[in-house]
């Protein structure tokens, strides 16, 4: 139950964007509410998002749903197993009338890119992303090239199917600020997504609704969001506990406290606060340390799992209050 | 259990790059660190441990695990709990070592559990040698031993990294310092184990010493150090002696100070040595204007006296012979009271005065402070004592043999007068045919001396002083010399070895005085001779235990004292020169005795007066440190766990309070507005909307840095006021209702 809006300061025109891009998906994606708040949390801080679940969740429509309602370019490269690096950032090609090389963009430049089933790439081409991920930009043949801004990576994977997929890098696995699952939705919106697809799929009828101004605005405005030096010590005391947590064999980095800071500050901007509150944290602190955490093998005995393992730490840490 | 960056090195890299790695990681040494490892020396103070205690065949095996981490390359990460598991091992084989060698061993197993002390110390030991992490762990717990262990785990997760902090203390080093410690607990060459012990500590610190001064001086110091040690211990040693050698006297005094009436064992016919203490058994003060110390006068008297009876009247008072008790019958060394029969003394007028003999003249008086248990209540008295004043006890006796024995203890002070002429071991009872007995074992040897000296038909004076000067070459000594086997020992000391101590001389003396046809008697005592300046009293030890021969001369029992007047000298000169250092703690604890005593005439005022500021300076001073403490507890809170807390003045802390008391208490892992979402509907709903809209403040006054303006802080105030006195209202109404 948040509060009432009128308590918080006047970031209006934020959170306004948020709540046309939030209603523009929820048009598509039925009874994923929370999936789509924090979907639009880690497009408005710059973090990219891996989304984890079973086939036929919605993955992908929920992706291509954000990247319809925006106007901006929207790639997207089908993981495969011989995909290459130069798949994705692009390659320079002799142009026999000039007489001289020149560079082919790869899918990479592009606003948001939907990188589906990436762990049916190999470990060298998903290494391709890591510069990009990282820090906006790409080496190629020695040339620095920026990709644009905003630019976000909505990764998709399966986290069944085992054969012909390789499990991402660790290094990799940081630089998503986010990793959640969709999950099953309720009967009802079953019910309601069934009607909607009677005639047409519905991502067919979305159009843009923000341009990509306003995203440069959210973006800027999620920055302004502010943070008290005591609610960052709840970070890292958050972030440290995991590793020291048992069972756990590599614990959440630095960026993860950075990623945990920036998301919750979006979070902040949504529900329409100046500032953030130990419950921003709260809400999003699974979704953004779970995956970076290495377990140990044994973990699996006794049913701990990383969201197991940040969850407890939530519910051991004292809140400041 | 986690995973250090070394570990996954180690899975992938050379065997040797890690070996050196992770030995350096064990060590906490620098890259600079020369020298020799930790490990190794544990080695090589196990083995001089297995050499010392001649425990090789435990040290080998150890040895051989120690340097086995050169050939295995396998490293176990070690958690916390694994370390306390090992520790726990560790508690148990020592446990079960002292069991065990207290079954074997009995009473002298303390210095086995310290040879044994390395193997209980081996699950640590292999745990640092064999472990990851541990330097890391120790580092976490040398931080803050004290931390609780939620916060030691909250706080672990920002400090721990197992590659930047190594604690500077690694338990090789605890284990090395064992072995020294277990190898010292032997009793072989310690000029070995010195030099041994030296060298291992040198190759210990020479890899630490500090790396701006030259290895010369590094050196110097160290010699300087080894060669202090090494003269201190050779000090220690002798000082252990000395205090073994008065504790043994103590202990010995400890029964000889007690008197037995009825008979006394001497000395005499043992082998040996005579250990006497220099404890200082009671102090005497002449109540006349005597004192000063008449030791020069006694010196020039003493020689006179010697060779004649020495008469109890002599001026200069001191030395003066304290008697205990005197026994008529001999046999075997041991001087019985034949028909020892105890009376009661009658009190006298006074309280406390008892009155020894009903004589007339009694001129000199002298004041004890003596402890009436040390001597088993028998009272060491001047010759012709007539009374005893300011004695507090119940009843006392005395028997025909001049013993007087009261029914007492603790320390007291009383006064005694003695005169010349009356006294209860002056005129005790006459002498009987037991005076004059000489045992037939002896009466060879006395028959034989008495016809050196020619005493046929002189008069009993002139008997008993020849008999006195006879004694004049005859040597004082206390090594108690190894008598004859077929000879008596008072035969052996007169004819044979002319020299021993008291006891010999008093025996011998009255035996020939018995021989001769003088009544004669054996008397215990002490003499006081030694002045103390300092305390402005005689001192009386129990090395100044003394004994003599009384004589029946002109009807009455005189003192002849035949032992060599230098006897204490000789038996001053055995004592240390820290005596005076004992002697004046003895007269502390002497003053004390008196402050307390009187203390205990004090009134309970006054007493109430001196202890009630002194317990209520200490119960300030006790506020002060708990105070103080809990200031630093929650300084170090702020400082170090919660750096900047803002805010933490706002209302809304009542309110929680508040509902804490009603039962809606929030747990601490609980936000506000988890907390909030839980106990909402049972808050009245006419008030939920003014809660949601405190709690945003407050939220806004706790965590947003640009806080309240002026307004809403006072909004915030004034709103949670009026929240808490609607509820109390409300909750009264509720009350009413029900």
């Amino acid at each position: 139950m948040a509060l009432p809006t009128s308590l918080a300061s006047s970031t209006t025109s934020g959170q306004e964007i948020y709540q046309r891009l939030s209603d523009n998906i929820q048009q598509v994606v039925r009874g994923q509410a929370s999936a789509v708040r924090k979907l639009l949390a880690a497009f408005a801080c710059g973090g990219h998002v891996l989304l984890e679940d079973h086939p036929g969740t919605g993955k992908t429509t929920l992706a291509k749903a954000l990247a319809f309602s925006v106007d901006v370019s929207f790639k997207r490269i089908q993981f495969t197993p011989d995909l290459l690096p130069s798949d994705i950032l692009g390659v320079s090609i002799l142009d026999p009338e000039k007489r001289s090389f020149r560079f082919h963009e790869g899918p990479i430049f592009a606003n948001i890119v939907l990188a589906d089933e990436i762990n049916r790439a190999s470990p060298r081409t998903q290494s391709a992303l890591l510069e990009a991920m990282a820090e906006s930009q790409v080496s190629i043949d020695g040339v620095l090239n920026q990709l644009r801004d905003p630019f976000f990576v909505v990764a998709t994977q399966n986290p069944i199917e085992a054969r012909g997929t390789y499990p991402l890098p660790e290094a990799q696995m940081d630089r998503f600020a986010l990793q959640f699952r969709l999950g099953y939705i309720s009967p009802d919106n079953e019910v309601e997504l069934l009607a909607d697809q009677m005639v047409a799929h519905p991502i067919e009828k979305v159009r843009p609704c923000v341009a990509i101004e306003d995203i440069l605005i959210l973006k800027q405005q999620v920055k302004q969001i502010r943070v008290s030096p005591e609610l960052k010590r709840y970070v890292v005391d958050i972030v440290g506990a995991t590793r020291v947590a048992e069972d756990v064999q590599l614990g959440a980095s630095p960026r993860g406290s950075i990623a945990l800071m920036k998301i919750a500050q979006a979070i902040a901007l949504f529900d329409g606060y100046g500032f953030v509150t130990p419950d921003h944290i709260q809400e999003v602190a699974v979704s953004v340390l779970a995956h970076r955490l290495v377990m140990e093998p044994q973990a699996r005995f006794s049913s701990k799992t990383a969201e197991s393992v940040v969850s407890d730490v939530l519910k051991t840490l004292p809140v400041p209050a | 259990m986690k995973v250090s960056a070394q570990k996954r090195v180690s899975k992938l890299d050379v065997s040797k790059q890690i070996s050196g790695q992770i030995s350096g990681q064990s060590l906490g040494q620098n890259a600079l660190g020369s020298g020799i490892e930790d490990a190794s020396l544990c080695s090589l103070a196990v083995a001089l441990w297995g050499w010392q205690t001649g425990l090789l065949f435990v040290a080998v095996p150890i040895i051989a695990i120690l340097e086995a981490r050169r050939f295995v390359q396998q490293r176990w990460e070690i958690s916390l709990s694994d370390l306390k598991e090992a520790a726990k091992l560790s508690g148990a084989i020592l446990a079960i070592l002292f069991v065990v060698l207290v079954t074997v061993e009995k009473s002298v197993f303390i210095y086995s559990l310290f040879q044994w002390l390395p193997v209980a110390a081996l699950p640590l030991l292999l745990a640092q040698t064999y472990g990851l992490g541990v330097q890391a762990l120790l580092a976490d717990w040398f931080a803050n031993p004290y931390l609780p262990r939620q916060d030691r785990s909250r706080q672990a997760g920002s400090r721990r990294d197992p590659r930047s902090k190594q604690s500077p203390i690694t338990l090789h080093h605890v284990f090395f310092g064992l072995c020294l410690m277990a190898a010292s607990a032997t009793k072989s060459d310690h000029f070995f184990f010195y030099g041994a012990a030296s060298a291992l500590i040198a190759v210990f610190l020479w890899s630490r010493r500090p790396k701006r001064s030259t290895p010369i001086l590094w050196l110097l110091l160290f010699l300087l150090s080894t060669g202090l040690g090494f003269a201190g211990h050779l000090q220690i040693a002798r000082f252990q002696r000395q205090i073994e050698a008065q504790v043994l006297a103590m202990i010995g005094t400890m029964s000889s100070g007690i008197v037995d009436p009825d008979s006394s064992a001497t000395q005499m016919g043992s082998v040996g040595r005579l250990k006497l203490s220099n404890a200082i058994a009671f102090r005497v003060a002449p109540t006349e204007a005597l004192s000063r110390p008449a030791s020069d006068s006694s010196s020039s008297d003493s020689s006179a006296a010697r060779a004649s009876v020495v008469n109890a009247a002599d001026p200069s008072m001191f030395p003066l012979l304290l008697q205990q008790a005197s026994y008529n019958q001999y046999q075997l060394s041991t001087w019985r009271a034949e028909n020892s029969l105890f009376e009661d003394v009658p009190p006298g007028e006074e309280d406390g005065e008892w009155v020894l003999s009903a004589s007339g003249e009694q001129d000199r008086s002298i004041v004890f402070s003596a402890d009436l248990e040390w001597g088993d209540g028998v009272l060491s008295l001047p010759r012709g004592t007539s009374a005893i004043r300011h004695l507090p006890v119940e009843e006392m006796q005395h028997n025909q043999y001049g013993v007087v024995q009261v029914d007492a203890t603790g320390t007291v002070d009383y006064e005694i007068q003695f005169g010349p002429s009356e006294g209860i071991n002056l005129s005790e009872t006459r002498p009987n045919r037991t005076d004059l007995q000489v045992p037939n074992a002896d009466r060879a040897a006395i028959e034989t001396t008495l016809a050196k000296l020619d005493i046929a038909g002189k008069s009993e004076r002139e008997k008993a002083s020849r008999i006195a000067a006879y004694f004049q070459d005859f040597q004082y000594t206390l090594d108690l010399l190894r008598p004859s086997p077929d000879t008596a020992p008072v035969s052996d000391f007169l004819l044979n070895t002319q020299a021993g101590h008291c006891e010999y001389f008093a025996s011998a003396t009255a035996l020939l005085l018995r021989g001769a046809g003088i009544p004669a008697r054996y008397a215990v005592g002490f003499l006081a001779h030694e002045f103390s300046p300092l305390e402005g009293r005689y001192l009386v030890r129990s090395r100044d235990a003394h004994a003599w021969a009384l004589a029946y001369i002109e009807g009455e029992w005189q003192v002849l004292d035949t032992t060599p007047p230098d006897w204490p000298a000789q038996e001053e000169a055995m004592t240390s020169s820290f005596q005076s250092v004992s002697d004046f703690f003895s007269f502390l604890g002497f003053q004390a005795f008196y402050r307390i005593r009187q203390l205990g005439e004090l009134g309970l005022r006054e007493i109430l007066m001196i202890v009630i500021p002194l317990f209520c300076y200490l119960l300030w001073r006790s506020i002060q440190a708990f105070q103080g403490q809990r200031q630093r507890a929650i300084d170090v809170d702020e400082a170090g766990l919660r750096p900047v807390q803002s805010g933490l003045d706002s209302e809304f802390y009542q309110i929680e309070q508040m509902l804490d008391e009603r039962g809606w208490s929030r747990r601490p892992v609980e936000s506000l507005l988890q907390w909030r979402d839980r106990i909402y509907l049972s808050l009245p709903a006419s008030q939920q909307a003014t809660f949601t809209e405190i709690l945003g403040l407050h939220y806004r006054y706790r965590f947003d840095p640009c806080s309240l303006d002026p307004t809403e802080r006072q909004r915030l105030k004034n709103l949670s006021q009026q929240w808490m006195t609607f509820y109390l209202a409300n909750e009264q109404i509720q009350a009413g209702a029900d």
